[in-house]
């Protein structure tokens, strides 16, 4: 299969679910001139293909532009954004995870624009070879990183190949396995050899994992790098990173602008600078942004949106978000019958996903009953036939399984009660959760205690392997990651497969998914492996949330969008 | 007090390593990362030797004035120390003056009007500060100036405005007790001897009062300000934590959740450190302010 570049766009000659750029920009040019109304815009859009994902994310950066009073960027001023989540080492390599201020001080090769296609930042253009073995990126000329260094092929093959390299501890290299090689034949050409069709690397490569960082910068820094410096592409640098506090960028005057169509402001950015707070006690958050304390802000807590709804300085933003929640059962616990699917799936049953949406959600979600959000393009409806809330049909599986209740009210089976420990990270929405869950399985004779643990307890004890645990991902593209949770490679220490599971069907399954050669394969794929999820239950799929983003009116340029994890913050600037 | 520097330094030393968990599962390695991944970080640190010989390399390192760093974000602890402890010298110091300017003043008014209603208004207002807990103190005023009438920042450093409400909150309790303490000791002296006879020579009640009686009753409250800082150590935990502000007390819980070693150690014995020289000037204070246990 080829494919083309068109103004940084990825055309693809056959299974066109993205659309053509152009005819999406101008619709969205007519909306915000006033000439279309929502409605008409809506009908447009389903008209050009969009789904309804694409549609409201596409709206919600609409409006958030739209509140400027004045049309006219200002230079100046800090952005203080509020973060929900406490920050991770700056250092794409070996982070937990990837902050917004990843999108300031760090571009990749490619990333998504509003409505989810694939277009060019730090790359231009790319063809994929017809047997779909071999991608070959061109890399935009004279390209610096903040540093004054040369950001060429060169310099990125040098990142992937440090992801590759185990010595490095990258945890994600397991998604890379199917690159053979990479090369760099001159200073604007890479390419990437392939094992075989991998169309999901483009899902990868976006990723705030993949950003482009100068490689000999990080090793003169050691372990130092992304705690005291960091050098990157993107149009900020990094002037102070305090975890559980604040992270602080100012604006890097040298920037060449980017190379994403998607972005109006082609030059230096506006804002001298931004500083994320990390605001980790859920309430803080909408008193602060209430309180101007704060500019924007990712994560209020879900009982405070509809007051922040009501509030007419304030913007709220509201996006599917690329998460879950869910929780293992340790396969080794053969005493449990944790290595029975029909044990697990009976336990499964006796979870009201639905009604803990509402409770602790506040609608703002959905049930899990696969892996992944209904927002992701291969979703399929078909895992909606499994893990259905049925306490009836828990308990006859739980005594087919030769379960019988004791005297109080518990299972017992052989001498064992049916009770074990699950842990948690002591935080108040992971508490709730946790509750809820073993009030739930109480009424189907299961006696679970919940363990909160701090940070470094939960990753000591997830590591050798408890009866249960309870965790939540974050990943733009969610197979992926979830691949990780459930690949057999990665059981017994080895890996974050916390349930000891080993599933061929799920391997099988992984295979497809990181063997797939087009967009339409890769939706097949991505079925295969929710069925085998909702089905075979390496980990129980509990809830999804929403992601909601709020914005003071003085805000602009501000998109947080469905596809992307954070907005970029090249076009925001404060009235 | 250098034994008792060296017991704690052992004991908290011991204790942090005995809590489950270590650096490499509080974020400093990626939580996906494998456990041949985490036991080289460990290992790299030192981490997989006997907890005396780790504890003889720190005590080397003490000795040849390498403090250290963060683990986490690679700071070294000399410029945590300079920050921090400034900020927490600011929280605290604003403490105290608040607390020693409103409880002096009522705890005199409250004895002068004994049993009328501004005696009964002040010690209500003791009694409330003292039953209060600090945290909800905290969200109250959080609800009230930041929520309610967008006066006040909810948190953050340090800006006189951030100063205001966790130096209320720290300083509530030391209030209370303060004023009960200059009540008490005011009505102890305003019926002796000598304070019939200033009066029996002619005096104005507010000389008699500020000048003769209050200097005597003050001794107690002196060599309770030494005592008072050890306390405030205790409060400084909280009330940091909870308005986010960057001193000393909020450190302390971050690295021990994180379980940053080095931080945790290091200012576990500042903070004992500190405890053990406001007891040392308390009894100093006690002396100076009452000749007699001078000379005894």
């Amino acid at each position: 299969m080829n494919y083309q570049v068109a103004d940084g766009i990825l055309v693809r000659e056959a299974n066109m679910d993205d659309l053509g750029q152009p005819v999406v920009e101008n619709l969205v040019t007519q909306y915000m001139a006033g000439g279309l109304s929502r409605r008409q815009f809506v009908k447009g859009a389903l008209a050009l293909g969009l789904g309804m994902t694409a549609i409201g994310s596409l709206l919600a950066a609409c409006s958030s532009s739209s509140n400027s009073g004045s049309t006219t960027p200002k230079t100046g001023g800090t952005l203080r954004e509020g973060y929900d989540l406490d920050f991770s080492r700056l250092d794409p390599i070996n982070t937990n995870w990837y902050d917004p201020a990843f999108y300031a001080v760090y571009e990749s090769l490619v990333t998504n624009d509003a409505a989810g296609n694939y277009v060019a930042q730090i790359a231009s253009s790319w063809v994929v070879a017809p047997d779909g073995k071999k991608v070959t990126f061109k890399i935009r000329s004279g390209l610096k990183f903040q540093s004054g260094a040369t950001l060429d092929a060169a310099a990125i093959k040098a990142v992937y190949d440090g992801i590759a390299d185990p010595k490095n501890g990258s945890p994600l290299g397991s998604v890379w396995v199917p690159v053979a090689s990479t090369e760099a034949p001159d200073a604007t050409t890479l390419v990437i050899n392939l094992k075989h069709p991998y169309f999901d690397l483009f899902n990868i490569v976006k990723t705030g994992y993949w950003d482009i960082v100068n490689m000999a910068f990080r090793a003169q820094l050691g372990d130092k790098y992304g705690q005291q410096g960091v050098d990157g592409s993107g149009p900020f640098t990094l002037t102070e990173w305090v975890p559980g506090s604040h992270t602080s960028v100012k604006r890097w005057d040298n920037y060449p602008g980017t190379g994403s169509p998607f972005i109006q402001n082609k030059g230096k950015t506006y804002l001298d600078g931004i500083k994320w707070t990390a605001i980790l006690d859920a309430p803080q958050r909408a008193i602060q942004i209430q309180n101007g304390e704060i500019d924007t802000l990712r994560g209020p807590a879900f009982q405070d949106i509809t007051r922040l709804q009501a509030d007419k300085n304030l913007t709220v933003t509201q996006l599917k978000e690329w998460s879950g929640y869910f929780f293992t059962l340790n396969f080794g616990r053969k005493d449990l019958g944790f290595d029975d699917v029909n044990v697990r799936q009976a336990l499964s049953h006796a979870i009201d996903r639905g009604g803990i949406v509402k409770a602790l959600l506040f609608s703002h979600g959905e049930p899990l009953y696969g892996p992944i959000t209904s927002a992701d393009k291969s979703y399929t409806k078909d895992v909606e036939s499994f893990n259905q809330f049925d306490v009836n049909k828990s308990k006859s599986m739980l005594a087919a399984a030769g379960w019988k209740a004791g005297s109080d009210g518990i299972l017992t089976k052989n001498g064992v009660r049916f009770a074990f420990e699950m842990i948690i990270q002591a935080e108040s929405f992971n508490q709730q959760l946790g509750s809820a869950i073993q009030a739930q399985l109480k009424t189907v004779g299961v006696d679970l205690k919940v363990s909160a643990l701090d940070r470094g307890t939960f990753f000591n004890r997830a590591f050798a392997i408890p009866d249960s645990l309870m965790f939540f991902y974050l990943w733009p593209v969610p197979i992926d990651v979830v691949t990780l949770f459930v690949n057999s490679a990665n059981a017994f220490g080895k890996g974050p497969n916390w349930s000891n599971a080993v599933i061929p069907k799920m391997d099988q399954a992984i295979a497809a998914w990181q063997s797939a050669a087009n967009q339409n394969d890769l939706n097949a794929a991505g079925k295969q492996f929710q069925l085998a999820v909702a089905e075979q239950l390496p980990f129980v799929p509990i809830i999804n949330r929403d992601a909601f983003w709020v914005n003071r009116q003085n805000v602009h340029g501000w998109h947080p969008d469905q596809w992307n994890l954070y907005p970029y913050y090249n076009d925001v600037w404060l009235g | 007090m250098l034994l008792i520097l060296t017991i704690s330094s052992i004991v908290i030393f011991y204790a942090l390593r005995s809590a489950p968990g270590g650096p490499s599962g509080g974020g400093v390695i990626n939580p996906l990362a494998s456990q041949e991944i985490r036991q080289a970080y460990d290992k790299r640190l030192g981490l997989d030797q006997p907890v005396y010989t780790q504890y003889f390399i720190y005590l080397r390192h003490l000795a040849t004035g390498d403090l250290g760093a963060s683990l986490v974000n690679g700071t070294p602890i000399t410029e945590l120390l300079a920050t921090h402890a400034r900020n927490s010298l600011v929280l605290g110091v604003t403490a105290l003056v608040i607390s020693y300017v409103i409880a002096i003043p009522l705890g005199v008014l409250a004895a002068v009007k004994r049993n009328t209603w501004v005696d009964q208004l002040a010690m209500g207002g003791a009694i409330l500060g003292m039953g209060i807990p600090n945290f909800w103190l905290a969200l109250i005023l959080v609800y009230f100036f930041s929520l309610r009438l967008n006066l006040l920042p909810s948190s953050g450093c340090c800006d006189p405005p951030q100063l205001i409400m966790p130096a209320l909150v720290l300083a509530a309790e030391g209030t209370a007790v303060t004023m009960r303490m200059t009540r008490s000791s005011m009505l102890e002296h305003l019926s002796d001897d000598f304070v019939r006879a200033l009066r029996a020579k002619g005096l104005p009640e507010w000389n008699v009062v500020i000048r003769h009686v209050l200097r005597n009753a003050l001794i107690p409250v002196i060599s309770l300000t030494g005592l008072r800082l050890g306390w405030l150590i205790g409060y400084a935990l909280i009330v940091e934590t909870i308005f986010r502000w960057p001193g000393v007390g909020y450190l302390l819980v971050d690295s021990v959740l994180r379980r940053d070693y080095p931080v945790a150690q290091f200012f576990s014995l500042v903070l004992i450190l500190f405890v053990l020289l406001a007891n040392w000037l308390a009894d100093i204070g006690y002396g100076l302010a009452n000749p007699r246990i001078r000379v005894a």
